[in-house]
């Protein structure tokens, strides 16, 4: 199983991710009236965001560059792979992380956060 | 196996200031010792406070030893001495000079000719690429470096200058009565008017009588040059005492033996007890048409006749005078204005070395790299989701160094210091084999180990 991210340049197939972790937030407002009562209202999402983290280990070092060029160029992400279909959807790149340790040249751990945009 | 941090600092400005005087052929004000007068900080210059200046017509010097150069290194690229100066009052003569100087201890330089100096204080400078005696700047030049400056001040003309002449002794003339103070002439030799204070003034006049003073005035003295005009000046008042009659002042010089009145030449004739001024200007002599000249300013005598046109006026009606003096206006040609300098330095430009430094591979290294998103929502419950730019893209290093680790460590805050961008080599990702500016760097070392230095260095990339 695999985790594929696709942008309309680029086909990037990373290994299945340790953990994905779904994100909503929402803004929600406390009103106070003058005779002491109070109400909330629900004023949207603030941040719909899906984590992925992972250890990469084949050609390490161009996918990272990869989802680097995808952030610097502005890019919808379609991801697919994850076996949910509300989860295989369109994302932009808010986060991205990848890291190195002294003993495993050739391996990034990896943090990836996307903000699931409206599908059009 | 190993990762190198290089970086070519960009060029830097060293400031040095005088820090004693060495030639001094300008005067100083304000402070003792010439240096003190021009020393100030380069942006924070005291302008007239302490100054050096000359009135000379041929040019004179000031030079300056500057303080030395500290843990400055590298090439130094030029030397610039930058003054601060001015013309006080007039502009300075395109004749003059102010320029610059530059020596080295062994020899020296002056700049091209700034002038003329306006008014108000600017900065002047000159950059040098190379030593007074060509041969490229060294560190011990700067340190043997003198700055000063070079001026005159030839003479200037103003078109419109003025000469003041009070009175200071009683003329051929006197039908008035002083009030105040005596001799008469005091009554109204005054700079500054004191009106009732002391004055003059004639009572019971008879209508259609004049009746006249005449002052001296001091010879003139330094003064030269084409004269325009002369101006006679009062400062008087009518008091009609209650009468309806009107009280007139009229104009009154005599030149040697000769008088100059007119009888058009009052002033506005109801004053009714208001001081006010009035003044009458002849531009040449009236007997002539010749044009004023010192000579005549020195055989001159300055005063008014009074008079009332009217019979209804009583015994104690009358017209009094506080106030009389003669203002030449003439062509100036003897001015030298003072050439003021005040504030001198020289800022020395340089690229420091490069630093290089090499360091054992690291042990955890990390990209972290955001972007500013935002999620906007609409009233209808849409949304929409933006990409702004990116907010960072950061590369943290981390690793432990124990070889020569104090002097490594040293070198990369120098490399912080600098601000320059910073090349990074060396690891197995080419992609982030790449330049950087430094945004933090830290380093600590533990007990028992104190030649062992763990090390962070988080850079942004470029």
């Amino acid at each position: 199983m695999s985790l594929m991210l696709t942008s309309t340049t680029t086909v990037l197939t990373l290994n299945d991710p340790k953990t994905v972790n779904i994100t909503i937030s929402k803004k929600v407002e406390t009103i106070y009236y003058t005779d002491g009562t109070d109400m909330q209202r629900d004023k949207g999402k603030t941040v719909h965001g899906l984590t992925i983290t992972g250890l990469e280990y084949n050609d390490t070092n161009n996918s990272m560059e990869y989802i680097n060029n995808m952030m610097d160029n502005q890019d919808v992400i379609t991801v697919s792979g994850l076996g949910h279909n509300d989860l295989d959807t369109n994302y932009i790149v808010s986060d991205f992380n990848f890291k190195r340790e002294e003993g495993e040249p050739n391996s990034y751990y990896y943090t990836l956060i996307l903000e699931r945009i409206r599908d059009e | 196996m190993s990762i190198t941090l290089s970086q070519q600092p960009d060029s830097q400005n060293l400031y040095v200031y005088p820090d004693s005087s060495i030639v001094t052929a300008l005067t100083n004000y304000g402070v003792a010792w010439n240096h003190n007068c021009v020393d100030e900080i380069w942006y924070s210059s005291n302008e007239d406070t302490d100054y050096v200046y000359t009135t000379n017509i041929s040019s004179v010097s000031d030079w300056y030893g500057c303080t030395d150069h500290t843990v400055e290194t590298g090439a130094i690229n030029y030397v610039r001495v930058v003054a601060q100066a001015k013309s006080a009052v007039y502009a300075q003569s395109n004749n003059g000079f102010f320029k610059l100087l530059f020596g080295d201890g062994t020899s020296e330089a002056s700049s091209s000719n700034q002038v003329p100096l306006t008014t108000s204080y600017s900065k002047y400078y000159y950059t040098w690429l190379s030593r007074p005696s060509t041969g490229v700047l060294t560190w011990s030049d700067i340190d043997n470096l003198q700055i000063g400056v070079l001026c005159s001040s030839p003479s200037v003309t103003d078109n419109n200058a003025t000469a003041v002449f009070y009175p200071n002794a009683n003329g051929d003339e006197d039908e008035m009565t002083p009030v105040g103070d005596t001799p008469e002439y005091k009554c109204i030799d005054e700079v500054v008017a004191d009106d009732d204070t002391t004055c003059v003034y004639h009572n019971n006049m008879t209508a259609g009588t004049y009746y006249a003073g005449l002052y001296q005035i001091p010879d003139h003295t330094t003064e030269t040059g084409t004269i325009n005009s002369i101006t006679v000046c009062y400062r008087w008042k009518w008091y009609p005492n209650g009468m309806s009659g009107r009280g007139q002042i009229f104009p009154y010089l005599k030149l040697g033996s000769a008088a100059i009145f007119s009888t058009a030449t009052y002033a506005s004739t109801v004053q009714e007890g208001v001081w006010k001024n009035y003044s009458y200007t002849y531009t040449s002599v009236p007997s002539t048409g010749a044009a004023w000249t010192w000579n005549d300013i020195d055989n001159l005598q300055i005063g008014f006749k009074l008079k009332s046109p009217d019979t209804d006026v009583g015994a104690n009606a009358g017209v009094f005078v506080t106030q009389t003096y003669l203002v030449v206006n003439y062509n100036n040609s003897n001015i030298n204005p003072e050439i003021r300098t005040t504030q001198c330095y020289a800022i020395v430009n340089y690229t420091p070395n490069p630093s290089i430094v090499t360091l054992t591979i690291p042990q955890t290294y990390e990209v972290s790299h955001s972007r500013n998103i935002e999620r906007y929502i609409f009233n209808d419950g849409d949304y929409r989701v933006f990409d702004y730019g990116r907010s960072n893209k950061t590369f943290t290093i981390n690793g432990t160094e124990d070889t020569n680790a104090f002097t490594k460590m040293d070198t990369l805050k120098t490399m912080t210091h600098y601000g320059s961008k910073v090349s990074v080599t060396g690891l197995n990702d080419n992609n982030i084999n790449t330049e950087y500016m430094i945004k933090d760097f830290r380093y600590d070392m533990d007990e028992g180990t104190p030649s062992v230095y763990r090390w962070s260095l988080t850079l942004e990339e470029i």
